[in-house]
């Protein structure tokens, strides 16, 4: 008999506890800090650089540098935290709080003008470590380390920025 | 000999997670013949390979299963990571096996909860599900993701977990394993669940190494084979026992899970008592050249993750090779002979994840 009894002292434990679950959505979930729920962009530091939708896995953030919009698509999105990780200026982020369901999936867009920055060096203090060649992600720049040239390809540039953020020697300025 | 029937089941019903055909062959009740067929759920991930570059493929391969998805993003970084010869930190091997194990104690859950279902024990399903929720918050307070975790990299880990966390955690698993004893003596002791799984849906050794039988569904007809004793992330450092069974039926499956939920926990334990300090990620140069097959315990059984790169961003290559695929062709012999009624118990018992199978 005590067999066939086994689950009657956790079911009765169970009719006699509260319940384990939330009356969502009369009392709201409560998030964990960590929670990755949607990206969230500080826009007046971005620089439209594009690099967030270069390696955004859905291809849900769109950047058209020429119209100056920053859009993302949120029922693309998913919150794998990639352009976060990448973004230059830091000015992504992704928070708690996911997308509500809608019948109609917007597109979030952003718009601004921004003036092109592109890199500038300071000859003098280069010693063409051919860093800035290296991290360059669209490969604008060429550094011909024998030769001692340093070449920009302004329109491979996208003004990211992340030459001048890993320049040893500080040698790089962005300027308009 | 009775009249033949062929009976559709699937890819819609009620007792299966995920959609997979069989045309049951039956005569009278028995079934004879059990002709499995696949293609629901292809999502053509492998040729995103042209179209994504190694890193990002990280979150492509990562989604290919929402329940074992920590152990693909693993399996494929690891198998990066070897190619470039990049040595991960001490305690992103760590995590990675927490997080890996946490995985485990979840998935077998998930699948004492069906299996409950599977056999109409209502309120044992929810009774695991309950269970499973409690790991599914630390992964939400660890990870920030509750199925999908994205905290891989090549290279070691996206994020760091406190060790103050990490201490929390220790203690509710302290907390859920006594939970989950008691909740284990209905599987293994109940007259009526043991009638349901005793001496049903046997593999014998001989047809589980014949038929290449994977993961607990092996270990559960007495094959030793567990790709944790080959020693991949913190695994060498780490003291366990692999669960085997001789039996070879539901009963002996289901023990061998149960057991390995509770080795899991001690796992997680152990790995939490011997976290090592320090930088949790290195930075990866170049791209990768060159090829290797990754191999390592997933929940269901061995996942093998090729890739092949030719030292551009974009792989020639990535193969995913993962238990369930494998363990089709034992599950339809095992089958041939049982009641129509006890099919769903049956497919249930090898833990299908067609979503795995078919990428």
């Amino acid at each position: 008999m005590s067999k066939m009894m086994r689950f009657a002292k956790t079911a009765l434990k169970n009719l006699f506890s509260k319940p384990v679950t939330t009356s969502y959505p009369d009392k709201p979930y409560e998030y964990h800090e960590r929670t990755r729920g949607h990206i969230e962009i500080d826009f007046e530091n971005c620089t439209l650089c594009s690099l967030c939708s270069r390696v955004c896995p859905p291809r849900a953030i769109e950047v058209d540098k020429r119209s100056g919009n920053w859009s993302i698509n949120n029922f693309d999105c998913i919150q794998c935290g990639y352009c976060v990780e990448k973004c230059v200026k830091k000015c992504l982020k992704i928070v708690p709080g996911y997308t509500a369901p809608a019948s109609v999936k917007n597109v979030t867009v952003l718009h601004k003008e921004v003036e092109k920055k592109f890199p500038v060096v300071d000859r003098e203090l280069c010693v063409y470590c051919t860093l800035c060649d290296k991290k360059c992600p669209v490969q604008a720049i060429t550094v011909d380390r024998p030769n001692k040239t340093w070449e920009l390809n302004k329109q491979n540039c996208i003004g990211c920025g992340l030459c001048e953020k890993n320049c040893p020697k500080k040698c790089i300025k962005m300027v308009m | 000999m009775g009249k033949r029937s062929v009976i559709p089941f699937g890819p819609q019903h009620p007792v299966l997670p995920e959609p997979i055909h069989l045309d049951l062959v039956i005569e009278d009740e028995t079934v004879v013949e059990a002709i499995p067929s696949i293609g629901f759920v292809h999502r053509g991930l492998e040729s995103l390979t042209d179209k994504k570059d190694f890193n990002e493929l990280v979150y492509i391969i990562e989604r290919t299963c929402g329940i074992c998805s920590y152990m693909h993003g693993m399996g494929y970084c690891e198998a990066v990571e070897r190619v470039m010869k990049v040595q991960i930190p001490d305690r992103s091997r760590f995590l990675r096996t927490v997080w890996a194990e946490m995985s485990r104690v979840h998935s077998h859950l998930l699948w004492l909860g069906l299996l409950a279902d599977a056999f109409g024990f209502e309120a044992l399903f929810y009774q695991s599900w309950r269970l499973r929720e409690r790991v599914l918050d630390m992964f939400e307070e660890s990870t920030g993701g509750r199925c999908i975790f994205s905290v891989n990299k090549i290279g070691g880990q996206l994020k760091d977990v406190p060790d103050d966390m990490l201490k929390a955690f220790s203690v509710k698993f302290t907390e859920l394993e006594k939970e989950i004893r008691v909740m284990a003596k209905t599987f293994l002791e109940d007259y009526t669940v043991n009638k349901r799984l005793k001496g049903v849906g046997i593999l014998t050794k001989e047809q589980a190494l014949e038929m290449g039988a994977l993961g607990p569904f092996a270990r559960g007809s007495g094959v030793r084979y567990d790709l944790r004793e080959t020693g991949y992330a913190a695994y060498p450092e780490l003291d366990f026992e692999m669960c085997v069974e001789k039996d070879g039926d539901c009963y002996a499956r289901t023990k061998v899970r149960i057991e390995e939920i509770f080795q899991a926990i001690s796992l997680i334990r152990q790995a939490i008592d011997k976290m090592p300090g320090g930088e949790i990620a290195v930075p990866v140069k170049g791209n990768p050249m060159g090829e290797y097959a990754m191999r390592l315990e997933q929940p269901r059984g061995e996942g093998v993750y090729y890739i092949k790169g030719n030292g551009t961003k974009f792989l020639d290559r990535v193969r995913l090779r993962t238990p369930t695929f494998a363990n089709i062709a034992p599950m339809v012999q095992t089958l041939k002979g049982c009641k129509l009624s006890d099919v769903p118990l049956y497919i249930l018992s090898i833990d299908p994840c067609i979503s795995c199978t078919e990428r």
